[in-house]
């Protein structure tokens, strides 16, 4: 196995586990739509029809890019929205945290307002583990080609030269 | 470049914006069936039309609240879920208080009683126990009975109220038809009331347990560090409204 085998695979099982954790945060919160939008309110950041948005759109955003990274379609793109929602979920949590909130994120479903005790342990993990979605991303938008996926498949990512970690299929191009 | 090179260069360039072209598209679908699908689900959730058709307990609000009292105003708005263990802080702290003014008439409290911990703690109990307190609340109860299900909380969040202890508050409060109250029970009666409450809390923008609105003012007391001091900033703020 070469160097480029290996990290294509390595992207394959940061793609799939990182599709996880996305359609896993997306179905909790369309399925309970009342609950997600209370998780929302809780922030105390929008007015109110913005709440309603953000409940709506939020779990259509995660679902899709869940989807994408589990197809291995558009990984580069799909792992950039990954990444730009977790600075926002981190922003988001920090200034919950900062305002002396006490909230669950509501990051997987749940949210809302909750008592204070342990406050500081919970946005420590809740931001902790963003930061770790945050470095899966990172490592998908460095090496996007991966084994399994339709970009391949298709041989789209060869071809617009999104594998950064494979020159030798570039050279397949005539 | 040759013509050919220059040819073939351009044929590449063309493969590949249709290559890009068809990605793009297969990205748009997945949004696409992505909506459709969130769409369907959320139709296929909709309380079933939440407005005429659900059994409401007798004497209880359009929104399902529930008032306790006869004065008519200032009005304190109690949002509360039978599983919260700050609620049970507030029944044991501040509620004595509060009922002590309503028997005073000096103010009516609404209790909505809401069911969404039922999710984070995954158990139907705080559904089960609104409904109860809806059953109670049809023979002219609901105070007393919501009161012993608070005396009765599980030390440990989470363990929930079984049907039979939900029977027994009853019966230790003296509900006059206890064949009545089994079957209310037993049949989630009020389970269309218990939705609407929750969604019509939702609506009134509570996002937590326990909740206090006088007049329909949030009373904020998340600088108070013990239940003194909530009660103080409860009574200041009935002061200010009446």
């Amino acid at each position: 196995m070469t160097n480029t085998d290996r990290t294509q695979w390595v992207s394959t099982v940061v793609r799939v586990v990182l599709a996880g954790i996305m359609l896993w945060a997306g179905l909790a919160k369309l399925l309970e739509p009342g609950q997600a939008l209370r998780a929302v309110q809780a922030y105390r950041i929008f007015p109110s029809w913005i709440d309603d948005v953000v409940a709506i759109g939020l779990p259509i955003i995660e679902i899709s890019v869940g989807l994408l990274l589990l197809l291995g379609l558009g990984t580069r793109f799909a792992a950039w929205v990954t990444a730009g929602l977790m600075v926002v979920f981190v922003a988001g949590v920090a200034s919950a945290w900062i305002r002396g909130l006490s909230i669950d994120c509501g990051c997987f479903g749940g949210g809302g307002d909750v008592p204070s005790a342990g406050r500081v342990g919970r946005y420590l993990t809740e931001i902790g583990r963003d930061l770790l979605f945050t470095a899966l991303a990172v490592w998908l938008i460095r090496f996007p080609t991966s084994r399994l996926s339709l970009d391949r498949l298709t041989g789209i990512a060869v071809e617009i030269g999104e594998d950064d970690n494979n020159p030798d299929e570039v050279d397949e191009t005539p | 470049m040759t013509k050919q090179d220059a040819r073939k260069a351009r044929q590449v360039a063309a493969q590949q914006a249709s290559r890009r072209r068809t990605r793009t598209i297969m990205i748009i679908a997945v949004f696409a069936v992505v909506v459709i699908a969130a769409v369907a689900v959320w139709a296929a959730k909709r309380p079933p039309s939440s407005n005429t058709s659900a059994n409401v307990p007798a004497g209880v609000n359009s929104d399902g609240g529930v008032p306790v009292g006869t004065a008519t105003s200032p009005v304190v708005d109690v949002y509360e879920d039978f599983q919260c263990p700050i609620c049970k802080g507030f029944e044991d702290n501040v509620a004595p208080t509060l009922h002590q003014m309503v028997n005073d008439g000096q103010i009516k409290i609404v209790y909505h009683i809401m069911s969404f911990l039922d999710i984070n703690l995954s158990n139907d109990s705080s559904k089960r126990a609104a409904n109860a307190a809806g059953c109670a609340q049809d023979q002219g109860m609901f105070l007393a009975y919501h009161d012993q299900v608070y005396a009765n909380q599980p030390t440990t969040e989470g363990v929930g109220y079984t049907d039979d202890q939900l029977i027994q508050f009853a019966e230790t409060v003296g509900i006059p038809d206890m064949a009545r109250f089994q079957q209310c029970v037993a049949n989630d009666t009020f389970g269309g009331w218990v939705t609407q409450m929750e969604v019509s809390s939702e609506n009134d923008q509570v996002t937590g347990t326990p909740t206090l609105m006088v007049n329909g003012t949030r009373v904020d007391w998340s600088q108070a560090s013990t239940w003194n001091d909530v009660l103080s900033i409860v009574q200041e703020a009935i002061a200010a409204a009446q």
